[in-house]
């Protein structure tokens, strides 16, 4: 009864538009009270909220969002895309593809997605749509592109996930590189698809001497510094994630500096909106701390494992259940609040099942990767709409058939897991 | 979800006021992100230059620093529609419902972050009378983590409370006199549904 009241609650909250944060910490209390009363809830609400700030390693959220912030103000990120359309822009589909290219890159020093559909938004399209590209096929690329950066690391959410999860920061981070590259091939094999089956929607490009092609590798330069001060030094061991992205945020203040953007309005732009994301998803890992006190307490988690380890079905078929749910819910939540939400009750049972936890951290965020790009609440969809100002039912036509390319890559990194266990088992 | 949005003017006096305190506020949370990412380059650098790594990074950050950076933000990005909320639904809610439900939900959490303020409160005086430190190498009063935390939180209790009485308002009248989230970017330019 209990746990009904207080699953009621925070549906209720949610539903009428309350924050997410609000919504889980108020029923989570709710629920607090209602089994043990002022004082099991006073002992929660003095632990909760200190708990979530108190912790060193959670500065790597903070640190990654600050060097996003710093990437976007230097312009770093625009000099990718014109240098992937000098390298393949003179195939069919050559700047669609570099548009991929780019997203890759930018994913390799940015966490942010919808960051990263907003650049590409800006550049590669109004360079796709002037070469005559159809609209559909080149909104559904920058939208699908965008998402690399929540897989290639630094990627924000696989960080929240190791947080949430207790386990190796590090080890996820590069985790993420092999099957980062793999959706990338995917989405240049798609497009390489779309404009055979039609070539109308795409031109082939101008072509450009080799002197052109090393000539635009100067300005990437700049990204490569960071990303090898990043996942470099990650995957070395020189440092660990947060020192990687206290370093990061600097050096990408550096380039901005460098690139002469780093104005005193930019960068206290930058600061306070770095602090705002941030504050946003720690006010949600303190609402979730509160909820999973109530879950804890009231054996929820171990019922649900025990329920389901009891079932009489193959792990797999189980596993498929859980993808579903997450491609589920990320038709209409935040990718973070799902990760916040989910985590805590399911990963007991995934560790249950003898799966592995950073290979599972993976699949969840390539999955929830889907969510960004398909109705209702496609954040990158709605990032490129509000851009390009084109019907939102034409980009969501536009994006499906990366997205239909993205469950076959799902599939994949679900049947064998040595594609994203292989590189972290190499580290330092 | 509503993403993080822009700069939300405040409607009346009492928000502008409570602005007024939460751009202070955000100010020194941005202060404090830029130092820690001060800190952690140097720290980096001079154990790897001089093998003399900052002894006291650790504490500092973790125990001062992130909480900063988090409780001084809250309120300000509370004003601005940071805190992301599922905003799918809301548009198919009657007016009145929706504010009335709002009211609730703001007054619910004004009781929850009011409580945790009360409660840090006091363990920030006990830890001041008591003079508690943490045993690292330099010994940080604990009681600052608390004052931080008290003070963010408190902010954002007043924030809550004038939501809360504002929504009520709203309902009443039947008009929004509350600042609202920008609209959800799948719809188009229209105006908040008057009864």
């Amino acid at each position: 009864m209990t746990v009904t009241i207080a699953l009621t609650v925070l549906v209720l909250m949610l539903v009428f538009g309350l924050p997410v944060a609000l919504a889980m910490g108020v029923s989570g209390a709710v629920g607090l009270y209602m089994f043990g009363g002022w004082p099991i809830l006073q002992g929660i609400l003095k632990t909760a909220p200190l708990s979530t700030a108190n912790d060193y390693e959670i500065i790597t959220i903070p640190m990654f969002l600050l060097m996003a912030e710093f990437v976007i103000i230097s312009g770093v990120a625009n000099d990718l895309f014109r240098a992937a359309t000098v390298w393949v822009g003179r195939l069919r589909g050559g700047v669609a593809m570099a548009t991929a290219l780019a997203g890759a890159g930018f994913g390799a020093i940015s966490g942010s997605s919808t960051a990263a559909a907003a650049t590409l938004a800006s550049t590669s399209i109004p360079a796709m749509l002037k070469e005559g590209y159809e609209p559909k096929l080149a909104c559904g690329v920058v939208a699908i592109s965008g998402t690399l950066a929540m897989l290639i690391p630094p990627s924000i959410a696989l960080i929240l996930y190791g947080i949430i999860a207790d386990i190796p920061i590090g080890s996820l981070l590069i985790g993420g590189v092999i099957p980062g590259l793999i959706v990338t091939a995917t989405i240049i094999l798609t497009i390489a698809f779309l404009v055979w089956r039609d070539p109308s929607a795409a031109p082939y490009g101008r072509s450009y001497s080799y002197r052109e092609k090393f000539a635009s590798l100067k300005r990437v330069g700049l990204v490569l510094v960071l990303f090898f001060a990043v996942t470099g030094t990650i995957y070395s061991g020189i440092a660990t994630p947060t020192e990687a992205s206290g370093i990061g945020a600097f050096c990408a203040m550096l380039i901005a500096a460098w690139e002469r953007q780093l104005t005193l309005v930019n960068g206290l732009r930058a600061l306070r909106s770095a602090a705002q994301t941030t504050c946003m998803v720690l006010f949600i890992i303190m609402g979730a701390h509160i909820f999973g006190y109530f879950f804890t307490l009231t054996r929820v988690t171990n019922d649900i494992t025990t329920w389901v380890g009891g079932l009489e079905t193959s792990r797999w078929v189980i596993l498929a259940v859980i993808l579903l749910g997450y491609l589920i819910l990320g038709f209409f939540m935040d990718q973070i609040a799902i990760l916040i939400l989910t985590v805590p009750v399911i990963l007991p049972l995934v560790l249950q099942l003898g799966y592995d936890p950073v290979w599972f951290g993976v699949l969840v965020v390539v999955t929830a990767e889907v969510g960004m790009v398909t109705p209702p609440l496609g954040m990158n969809v709605f990032v490129v709409a509000r851009y390009t100002r084109r019907p939102l039912g034409e980009l969501f036509r536009g994006v499906a058939p990366h997205v239909w390319a993205h469950l076959i890559v799902i599939a994949l990194l679900a049947a064998f897991p040595a594609i994203t266990l292989w590189l972290p088992s190499t580290m330092r | 979800m509503a993403a993080p949005g822009g700069d939300q003017e405040p409607l009346n006096a009492p928000s502008a006021w409570l602005a007024r305190i939460e751009t202070v506020l955000v100010g020194i949370s941005a202060a404090a992100m830029a130092a820690i990412m001060c800190i952690v380059t140097l720290d980096v650098a001079m154990r790897y230059a001089f093998a003399a790594p900052l002894v006291w990074s650790y504490d500092l950050i973790g125990l001062y620093l992130v909480g900063i950076v988090f409780f001084f933000a809250l309120s300000d990005t509370m004003q601005q529609h940071g805190h992301i909320a599922l905003d799918v639904f809301v548009p198919l809610i009657p007016f009145r419902l929706r504010h009335a439900a709002q009211a609730a939900g703001f007054g619910a959490s004004t009781l929850l972050i009011g409580a945790i303020t009360w409660l840090e409160y006091r363990e920030g005086h006990e830890a001041f009378v008591f003079d508690d430190r943490i045993a690292g190498v330099v010994p940080f009063p604990t009681w600052v983590a608390h004052a931080v935390l008290a003070l963010g939180m408190g902010v954002l209790t007043l924030r809550c409370l004038y939501r809360a009485a504002l929504h009520v308002a709203s309902a009443a009248a039947g008009r929004a006199l509350v600042e609202l989230p920008p609209p959800p970017v799948t719809s188009g330019p229209r105006s908040e549904p008057v009864e």
